[in-house]
Protein backbone atom coordinates (compact mmCIF):
# COMPACT_ATOMS: atom_id res chain seq x y z
CA UNK A 1 0.00 0.00 0.00
CA UNK A 2 1.11 3.53 -0.81
CA UNK A 3 1.81 5.09 1.97
CA UNK A 4 -0.63 8.45 1.92
CA UNK A 5 0.47 12.18 2.56
CA UNK A 6 -3.23 14.17 3.30
CA UNK A 7 -3.94 17.61 2.15
CA UNK A 8 -7.60 17.69 1.76
CA UNK A 9 -8.50 18.50 5.21
CA UNK A 10 -10.53 21.38 4.59
CA UNK A 11 -12.82 18.76 3.04
CA UNK A 12 -12.80 15.71 6.22
CA UNK A 13 -9.37 15.98 8.23
CA UNK A 14 -8.05 12.40 8.34
CA UNK A 15 -5.28 12.60 11.27
CA UNK A 16 -7.60 12.92 14.46
CA UNK A 17 -6.80 13.27 18.01
CA UNK A 18 -6.21 9.39 19.80
CA UNK A 19 -8.91 10.74 21.63
CA UNK A 20 -11.64 10.73 19.21
CA UNK A 21 -11.97 7.40 18.50
CA UNK A 22 -11.60 6.11 21.82
CA UNK A 23 -14.67 8.09 22.86
CA UNK A 24 -16.79 6.89 19.54
CA UNK A 25 -16.03 3.66 20.81
CA UNK A 26 -16.93 4.20 24.46
CA UNK A 27 -19.96 5.18 23.41
CA UNK A 28 -21.08 3.15 20.98
CA UNK A 29 -20.71 0.44 24.13
CA UNK A 30 -22.37 2.18 26.41
CA UNK A 31 -25.09 4.86 25.55
CA UNK A 32 -28.65 4.14 25.37
CA UNK A 33 -30.85 7.36 23.83
CA UNK A 34 -30.30 10.74 24.72
CA UNK A 35 -33.81 12.01 26.52
CA UNK A 36 -35.43 8.77 25.70
CA UNK A 37 -35.83 7.30 29.02
CA UNK A 38 -33.83 7.92 32.62
CA UNK A 39 -31.72 5.13 33.00
CA UNK A 40 -28.09 4.98 33.52
CA UNK A 41 -27.31 4.19 29.58
CA UNK A 42 -29.52 6.81 28.65
CA UNK A 43 -27.85 9.67 31.68
CA UNK A 44 -24.88 8.80 30.03
CA UNK A 45 -25.39 9.36 26.93
CA UNK A 46 -27.16 12.98 27.81
CA UNK A 47 -24.53 13.56 29.78
CA UNK A 48 -21.91 13.43 27.16
CA UNK A 49 -24.24 15.32 24.76
CA UNK A 50 -24.23 18.33 27.27
CA UNK A 51 -20.85 17.84 27.53
CA UNK A 52 -20.15 18.54 23.89
CA UNK A 53 -22.78 21.24 23.80
CA UNK A 54 -20.81 23.17 26.70
CA UNK A 55 -17.55 22.44 25.02
CA UNK A 56 -18.61 23.47 21.62
CA UNK A 57 -20.29 26.33 23.13
CA UNK A 58 -16.66 27.64 24.86
CA UNK A 59 -14.82 26.81 21.96
CA UNK A 60 -16.57 29.14 19.63
CA UNK A 61 -17.85 32.16 21.85
CA UNK A 62 -21.99 30.98 22.26
CA UNK A 63 -23.56 32.38 24.95
CA UNK A 64 -24.33 29.11 26.65
CA UNK A 65 -24.68 25.44 25.74
CA UNK A 66 -28.67 25.99 25.41
CA UNK A 67 -27.26 28.42 22.31
CA UNK A 68 -26.21 24.59 20.66
CA UNK A 69 -28.50 22.83 18.50
CA UNK A 70 -26.94 19.62 17.03
CA UNK A 71 -27.05 18.58 12.99
CA UNK A 72 -25.44 16.12 10.81
CA UNK A 73 -23.31 18.60 9.31
CA UNK A 74 -22.61 22.27 8.00
CA UNK A 75 -24.96 21.65 5.14
CA UNK A 76 -27.57 20.49 7.34
CA UNK A 77 -27.03 23.58 9.85
CA UNK A 78 -27.38 26.05 7.01
CA UNK A 79 -30.58 24.40 5.91
CA UNK A 80 -32.49 24.83 9.25
CA UNK A 81 -30.58 28.53 9.72
CA UNK A 82 -31.65 29.64 5.98
CA UNK A 83 -35.11 28.42 5.48
CA UNK A 84 -35.92 28.05 9.21
CA UNK A 85 -35.19 32.14 9.09
CA UNK A 86 -36.79 33.03 5.69
CA UNK A 87 -39.85 34.31 4.86
CA UNK A 88 -41.92 34.32 1.59
CA UNK A 89 -41.06 37.07 -0.29
CA UNK A 90 -37.80 38.44 1.40
CA UNK A 91 -34.24 39.93 0.45
CA UNK A 92 -31.33 37.74 1.35
CA UNK A 93 -27.71 38.69 0.51
CA UNK A 94 -24.64 36.17 0.45
CA UNK A 95 -21.27 36.59 -1.41
CA UNK A 96 -19.78 34.71 -4.31
CA UNK A 97 -17.56 33.12 -2.30
CA UNK A 98 -20.44 30.96 -0.86
CA UNK A 99 -20.35 27.20 -1.24
CA UNK A 100 -23.52 25.27 -2.39
CA UNK A 101 -24.30 24.49 1.46
CA UNK A 102 -25.25 28.37 0.80
CA UNK A 103 -25.92 28.82 -2.42
CA UNK A 104 -28.39 25.87 -3.30
CA UNK A 105 -30.80 26.41 -0.46
CA UNK A 106 -30.85 30.20 -1.12
CA UNK A 107 -31.59 29.54 -4.93
CA UNK A 108 -34.72 27.01 -3.34
CA UNK A 109 -36.19 29.81 -1.72
CA UNK A 110 -35.49 32.27 -4.74
CA UNK A 111 -37.65 29.48 -6.80
CA UNK A 112 -39.98 28.09 -4.90
CA UNK A 113 -40.94 30.79 -1.72
CA UNK A 114 -40.58 34.18 -4.38
CA UNK A 115 -37.35 35.05 -2.35
CA UNK A 116 -34.68 37.46 -3.92
CA UNK A 117 -31.21 36.54 -3.34
CA UNK A 118 -28.26 39.32 -4.00
CA UNK A 119 -25.03 37.75 -4.04
CA UNK A 120 -21.99 40.31 -3.61
CA UNK A 121 -19.16 40.42 -5.63
CA UNK A 122 -15.37 38.46 -5.00
CA UNK A 123 -13.10 40.48 -6.69
CA UNK A 124 -9.83 38.28 -8.92
CA UNK A 125 -7.50 38.76 -5.74
CA UNK A 126 -10.24 36.64 -3.74
CA UNK A 127 -11.49 39.85 -1.51
CA UNK A 128 -15.20 40.75 -1.08
CA UNK A 129 -16.53 44.05 -2.91
CA UNK A 130 -17.29 45.70 0.81
CA UNK A 131 -18.84 48.58 -1.21
CA UNK A 132 -21.02 46.45 -3.19
CA UNK A 133 -21.99 44.54 -0.30
CA UNK A 134 -22.62 47.49 1.42
CA UNK A 135 -24.96 48.80 -1.35
CA UNK A 136 -27.08 45.63 -1.21
CA UNK A 137 -27.81 46.44 2.40
CA UNK A 138 -28.47 49.47 2.07
CA UNK A 139 -31.36 48.96 -0.57
CA UNK A 140 -33.56 47.62 2.29
CA UNK A 141 -35.71 45.11 3.52
CA UNK A 142 -32.90 42.59 3.97
CA UNK A 143 -33.63 39.97 6.07
CA UNK A 144 -30.55 38.44 6.53
CA UNK A 145 -27.05 38.09 5.55
CA UNK A 146 -25.81 34.15 4.51
CA UNK A 147 -21.81 34.49 4.93
CA UNK A 148 -18.35 32.14 4.69
CA UNK A 149 -16.10 33.40 7.12
CA UNK A 150 -13.30 31.70 4.62
CA UNK A 151 -14.19 30.57 1.25
CA UNK A 152 -13.03 27.05 1.00
CA UNK A 153 -11.12 27.79 -2.52
CA UNK A 154 -8.87 29.99 -1.46
CA UNK A 155 -8.67 29.97 2.13
CA UNK A 156 -9.35 33.78 2.19
CA UNK A 157 -11.06 34.78 5.76
CA UNK A 158 -13.03 37.42 5.36
CA UNK A 159 -13.78 40.16 8.01
CA UNK A 160 -17.18 38.75 8.71
CA UNK A 161 -17.31 40.97 12.19
CA UNK A 162 -17.68 44.19 10.01
CA UNK A 163 -19.69 42.12 7.54
CA UNK A 164 -22.17 41.46 10.63
CA UNK A 165 -21.89 45.13 11.39
CA UNK A 166 -23.07 46.26 8.60
CA UNK A 167 -25.90 43.86 8.18
CA UNK A 168 -27.02 44.91 11.44
CA UNK A 169 -26.92 48.15 10.60
CA UNK A 170 -29.01 47.71 8.32
CA UNK A 171 -31.74 45.57 10.24
CA UNK A 172 -30.31 42.30 8.84
CA UNK A 173 -29.88 39.30 10.75
CA UNK A 174 -26.26 37.86 9.86
CA UNK A 175 -25.73 34.15 9.50
CA UNK A 176 -21.72 33.06 9.45
CA UNK A 177 -20.75 29.94 7.55
CA UNK A 178 -17.97 28.75 9.83
CA UNK A 179 -17.31 25.08 8.04
CA UNK A 180 -13.51 26.21 6.92
CA UNK A 181 -12.71 27.70 10.38
CA UNK A 182 -14.59 26.22 13.41
CA UNK A 183 -11.51 25.17 15.82
CA UNK A 184 -8.74 26.48 13.28
CA UNK A 185 -9.44 30.12 13.82
CA UNK A 186 -10.14 31.96 16.83
CA UNK A 187 -14.14 32.63 16.74
CA UNK A 188 -16.02 33.99 18.96
CA UNK A 189 -20.36 34.55 17.79
CA UNK A 190 -20.52 37.11 20.76
CA UNK A 191 -17.30 39.05 19.35
CA UNK A 192 -18.42 38.89 15.91
CA UNK A 193 -21.66 39.78 16.73
CA UNK A 194 -22.65 36.41 14.56
CA UNK A 195 -26.76 35.82 15.10
CA UNK A 196 -26.31 32.08 14.23
CA UNK A 197 -22.55 30.19 13.75
CA UNK A 198 -22.96 26.68 11.87
CA UNK A 199 -20.14 24.76 12.30
CA UNK A 200 -19.21 21.17 11.43
CA UNK A 201 -17.58 18.13 12.83
CA UNK A 202 -15.48 16.81 10.83
CA UNK A 203 -13.18 19.37 9.39
CA UNK A 204 -10.91 21.27 12.13
CA UNK A 205 -12.63 20.67 15.49
CA UNK A 206 -11.21 17.10 14.46
CA UNK A 207 -15.28 15.11 15.09
CA UNK A 208 -16.50 12.34 13.34
CA UNK A 209 -18.33 12.60 10.12
CA UNK A 210 -22.21 13.03 10.52
CA UNK A 211 -21.83 15.96 13.61
CA UNK A 212 -22.32 19.69 12.99
CA UNK A 213 -24.45 22.04 14.33
CA UNK A 214 -25.54 25.80 15.00
CA UNK A 215 -24.98 28.34 17.56
CA UNK A 216 -28.06 30.54 17.46
CA UNK A 217 -28.22 33.77 19.91
CA UNK A 218 -30.70 33.84 22.73
CA UNK A 219 -34.77 35.13 21.96
CA UNK A 220 -33.79 34.52 17.80
CA UNK A 221 -36.91 31.74 17.05
CA UNK A 222 -35.57 29.95 14.00
CA UNK A 223 -38.36 27.43 12.35
CA UNK A 224 -37.70 23.55 13.07
CA UNK A 225 -36.89 22.22 9.29
CA UNK A 226 -37.25 18.93 10.66
CA UNK A 227 -40.38 17.94 13.43
CA UNK A 228 -40.83 14.64 15.24
CA UNK A 229 -39.21 12.77 18.62
CA UNK A 230 -38.28 14.75 21.23
CA UNK A 231 -38.31 12.62 24.65
CA UNK A 232 -40.45 15.79 25.78
CA UNK A 233 -43.93 17.60 25.59
CA UNK A 234 -45.20 14.31 23.78
CA UNK A 235 -49.05 15.71 23.36
CA UNK A 236 -47.94 18.55 21.85
CA UNK A 237 -48.97 18.57 18.90
CA UNK A 238 -45.97 20.33 16.84
CA UNK A 239 -42.71 19.91 18.18
CA UNK A 240 -41.24 21.79 20.99
CA UNK A 241 -40.08 25.36 19.99
CA UNK A 242 -37.27 25.30 23.15
CA UNK A 243 -33.95 25.28 22.53
CA UNK A 244 -31.51 23.44 21.72
CA UNK A 245 -34.23 20.40 21.09
CA UNK A 246 -36.46 22.71 19.14
CA UNK A 247 -33.73 21.87 16.39
CA UNK A 248 -32.98 18.31 16.82
CA UNK A 249 -35.65 16.06 15.82
CA UNK A 250 -35.25 12.61 16.45
CA UNK A 251 -32.36 11.30 18.43
CA UNK A 252 -28.57 12.97 18.11
CA UNK A 253 -26.06 11.38 16.92
CA UNK A 254 -24.62 10.78 20.54
CA UNK A 255 -21.61 8.73 19.78
CA UNK A 256 -20.59 10.79 17.12
CA UNK A 257 -20.66 13.76 19.61
CA UNK A 258 -18.93 11.85 22.22
CA UNK A 259 -15.99 11.87 19.33
CA UNK A 260 -16.66 15.75 18.76
CA UNK A 261 -16.51 16.65 22.18
CA UNK A 262 -12.75 14.71 22.42
CA UNK A 263 -11.58 16.64 19.27
CA UNK A 264 -12.59 19.75 20.59
CA UNK A 265 -10.77 18.96 24.12
CA UNK A 266 -7.76 18.58 21.99
CA UNK A 267 -8.25 21.97 20.61
CA UNK A 268 -8.26 23.68 23.75
CA UNK A 269 -5.43 21.86 24.94
CA UNK A 270 -3.24 23.08 22.21
CA UNK A 271 -5.20 26.35 21.97
CA UNK A 272 -6.44 27.05 18.42
CA UNK A 273 -4.00 30.05 17.89
CA UNK A 274 -0.82 28.02 18.42
CA UNK A 275 -2.86 25.52 15.87
CA UNK A 276 -3.53 28.56 13.41
CA UNK A 277 0.45 29.20 13.63
CA UNK A 278 1.13 26.02 12.72
CA UNK A 279 -0.92 25.82 10.03
CA UNK A 280 0.05 28.87 8.98
CA UNK A 281 3.70 28.20 8.80
CA UNK A 282 3.04 24.93 6.59
CA UNK A 283 0.84 27.15 4.13
CA UNK A 284 3.02 29.62 3.62
CA UNK A 285 5.89 27.02 3.62
CA UNK A 286 3.97 25.09 0.47
CA UNK A 287 3.07 28.48 -1.16
CA UNK A 288 6.89 29.51 -1.28
CA UNK A 289 7.77 26.39 -2.56
CA UNK A 290 5.15 26.48 -5.27
CA UNK A 291 5.17 30.12 -6.49
CA UNK A 292 8.87 29.34 -8.82
CA UNK A 293 7.06 26.37 -10.51
CA UNK A 294 6.11 27.00 -14.76
CA UNK A 295 2.79 27.18 -15.41
CA UNK A 296 1.41 27.25 -11.55
CA UNK A 297 -0.61 30.33 -9.71
CA UNK A 298 -1.44 30.40 -6.68
CA UNK A 299 -5.80 31.43 -6.49
CA UNK A 300 -6.70 34.36 -4.07
CA UNK A 301 -5.01 33.48 -0.48
CA UNK A 302 -3.83 37.39 0.34
CA UNK A 303 -7.35 38.99 -0.41
CA UNK A 304 -8.90 38.67 3.43
CA UNK A 305 -7.92 39.78 6.75
CA UNK A 306 -6.13 35.97 6.96
CA UNK A 307 -5.92 32.87 5.65
CA UNK A 308 -7.37 29.69 6.48
CA UNK A 309 -4.68 26.60 5.70
CA UNK A 310 -5.80 25.96 1.72
CA UNK A 311 -3.43 26.69 -0.95
CA UNK A 312 -5.28 26.14 -4.42
CA UNK A 313 -3.25 26.41 -7.66
CA UNK A 314 -4.61 26.52 -11.57
CA UNK A 315 -2.13 25.36 -13.79
CA UNK A 316 -2.28 26.95 -17.07
CA UNK A 317 -3.49 24.06 -19.62
CA UNK A 318 -3.60 21.18 -17.43
CA UNK A 319 -7.02 20.21 -16.25
CA UNK A 320 -7.51 19.93 -12.53
CA UNK A 321 -8.50 16.51 -12.62
CA UNK A 322 -5.49 15.19 -14.24
CA UNK A 323 -3.26 16.69 -11.32
CA UNK A 324 -4.98 15.62 -9.01
CA UNK A 325 -5.13 11.92 -10.45
CA UNK A 326 -1.43 11.87 -10.98
CA UNK A 327 -0.39 13.28 -7.81
CA UNK A 328 -2.74 10.86 -5.90
CA UNK A 329 -1.67 8.03 -8.24
CA UNK A 330 2.34 8.39 -8.16
CA UNK A 331 2.23 10.20 -5.19
CA UNK A 332 -0.18 8.69 -2.78
CA UNK A 333 -1.14 12.55 -2.19
CA UNK A 334 -4.58 13.26 -1.43
CA UNK A 335 -5.84 17.04 -2.37
CA UNK A 336 -8.95 17.83 -3.72
CA UNK A 337 -9.12 18.55 -7.90
CA UNK A 338 -12.44 19.92 -9.40
CA UNK A 339 -15.03 22.84 -9.22
CA UNK A 340 -15.18 22.84 -4.80
CA UNK A 341 -18.85 23.14 -4.71
CA UNK A 342 -18.17 26.75 -5.28
CA UNK A 343 -19.54 27.92 -8.39
CA UNK A 344 -19.52 31.43 -8.37
CA UNK A 345 -16.00 31.36 -6.75
CA UNK A 346 -14.62 30.33 -9.42
CA UNK A 347 -15.95 31.94 -11.65
CA UNK A 348 -15.02 35.30 -10.14
CA UNK A 349 -11.29 33.68 -10.32
CA UNK A 350 -11.95 32.52 -13.93
CA UNK A 351 -11.53 28.67 -13.56
CA UNK A 352 -14.65 27.31 -14.49
CA UNK A 353 -13.79 25.19 -16.91
CA UNK A 354 -10.34 24.00 -15.68
CA UNK A 355 -11.00 23.97 -11.69
CA UNK A 356 -8.25 23.92 -9.50
CA UNK A 357 -6.66 21.74 -7.09
CA UNK A 358 -6.63 22.61 -3.97
CA UNK A 359 -4.01 21.64 -1.24
CA UNK A 360 -5.64 22.43 2.35
CA UNK A 361 -3.61 21.61 5.33
CA UNK A 362 -3.86 20.59 9.42
CA UNK A 363 -1.98 20.87 12.22
CA UNK A 364 -0.89 16.86 11.71
CA UNK A 365 1.20 17.75 8.89
CA UNK A 366 4.42 18.04 8.70
CA UNK A 367 7.27 20.20 7.23
CA UNK A 368 8.95 16.98 5.40
CA UNK A 369 4.75 16.26 4.00
CA UNK A 370 5.12 19.53 2.77
CA UNK A 371 8.48 19.40 1.15
CA UNK A 372 7.40 16.28 -0.53
CA UNK A 373 4.01 18.15 -1.69
CA UNK A 374 6.33 20.61 -3.36
CA UNK A 375 8.49 17.91 -5.29
CA UNK A 376 5.71 16.05 -6.23
CA UNK A 377 4.17 19.19 -7.78
CA UNK A 378 6.92 20.19 -9.96
CA UNK A 379 7.45 16.53 -11.25
CA UNK A 380 3.66 15.95 -12.20
CA UNK A 381 3.12 19.49 -13.60
CA UNK A 382 6.23 19.10 -15.47
CA UNK A 383 4.86 15.78 -16.98
CA UNK A 384 1.26 17.11 -17.35
CA UNK A 385 2.05 20.29 -19.75
CA UNK B 1 -40.91 15.05 46.84
CA UNK B 2 -40.34 18.28 45.24
CA UNK B 3 -39.83 18.31 41.87
CA UNK B 4 -38.47 20.29 39.26
CA UNK B 5 -39.40 20.13 35.44
CA UNK B 6 -37.41 21.23 32.68
CA UNK B 7 -38.45 22.61 29.09
CA UNK B 8 -35.41 20.53 27.40
CA UNK B 9 -33.01 17.71 28.35
CA UNK B 10 -30.28 20.47 27.68
CA UNK B 11 -31.71 22.13 30.60
CA UNK B 12 -31.85 18.79 33.16
CA UNK B 13 -28.49 18.00 32.43
CA UNK B 14 -27.65 21.87 32.93
CA UNK B 15 -29.02 21.47 36.23
CA UNK B 16 -27.81 18.29 36.91
CA UNK B 17 -24.11 19.96 36.45
CA UNK B 18 -24.43 22.74 38.68
CA UNK B 19 -26.65 20.68 41.23
CA UNK B 20 -23.52 18.46 41.91
CA UNK B 21 -21.21 21.13 41.83
CA UNK B 22 -22.44 22.51 45.13
CA UNK B 23 -24.03 19.38 46.85
CA UNK B 24 -27.68 20.33 46.22
CA UNK B 25 -29.55 16.88 47.38
CA UNK B 26 -31.62 15.16 44.57
CA UNK B 27 -31.35 13.49 41.60
CA UNK B 28 -32.19 13.68 37.85
CA UNK B 29 -35.63 10.93 37.29
CA UNK B 30 -38.60 10.63 35.49
CA UNK B 31 -40.89 13.46 35.65
CA UNK B 32 -44.41 11.63 36.99
CA UNK B 33 -46.90 11.62 34.88
CA UNK B 34 -49.20 14.02 36.87
CA UNK B 35 -47.21 16.88 36.18
CA UNK B 36 -46.29 16.85 32.70
CA UNK B 37 -47.52 14.81 29.73
CA UNK B 38 -43.81 14.62 28.49
CA UNK B 39 -41.65 12.24 29.12
CA UNK B 40 -38.92 14.07 30.39
CA UNK B 41 -36.80 14.29 32.93
CA UNK B 42 -37.03 16.39 36.57
CA UNK B 43 -34.77 16.79 38.84
CA UNK B 44 -36.08 14.38 42.04
CA UNK B 45 -35.49 15.93 45.78
CA UNK B 46 -37.06 13.23 48.41
CA UNK B 47 -37.10 15.57 51.05
CA UNK B 48 -36.27 19.28 51.75
CA UNK B 49 -37.25 23.07 51.05
CA UNK B 50 -38.88 24.30 47.83
CA UNK B 51 -37.33 27.77 49.05
CA UNK B 52 -33.83 26.72 48.64
CA UNK B 53 -34.46 24.93 46.07
CA UNK B 54 -35.93 28.36 44.30
CA UNK B 55 -33.42 30.49 45.62
CA UNK B 56 -30.78 27.95 44.10
CA UNK B 57 -32.14 28.21 40.46
CA UNK B 58 -32.26 31.99 40.64
CA UNK B 59 -29.11 32.49 41.99
CA UNK B 60 -27.68 29.85 39.42
CA UNK B 61 -29.69 31.40 36.44
CA UNK B 62 -30.75 28.09 35.68
CA UNK B 63 -34.14 27.39 33.21
CA UNK B 64 -37.10 24.96 34.36
CA UNK B 65 -40.58 24.72 33.63
CA UNK B 66 -41.72 24.52 37.04
CA UNK B 67 -41.51 23.56 41.17
CA UNK B 68 -43.47 20.95 42.19
CA UNK B 69 -44.55 18.97 45.40
CA UNK B 70 -46.19 15.51 45.69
Amino acid sequence: MIFLIYFDNAATTLMKPSGVAAAVVRGISSFGGVGRGVHPASLEAGRAVFETRRSVARLLGAPSPSCVSFALNATMALNIALQGMAVPGCTIVTTAASHNSVLRPLNRLRDESGCTVKVASIKPDGSLDFDEYERLLSEGDVRYVAATHASNLTGDVYNVARMAQIAHKYGALFILDAAQTAGALPLSQEELGADVVCFTGHKSLFGPQGTGGLCVMPDLDIAPLVEGGSGTHTFDERHPRFMPEALEAGTVNAHGLAGLAAGVRYIEEMGVDAIHEKVSRLTSQFEEGVCGIAGVSVLGGHGGIDRSGVVAIDVEGVDSSLLGDALARDWGICTRAGAHCAPLMHRALGTEQRGAVRFSFSCFNTEEEIAKGIEALKESVNALR
Amino acid sequence: MIIVAFHTTADAFGFEEIAKRYGLEGRLGTIPRSISAGCGFAWLVEQGSREILQRFIIQQGLECEGIYEQ
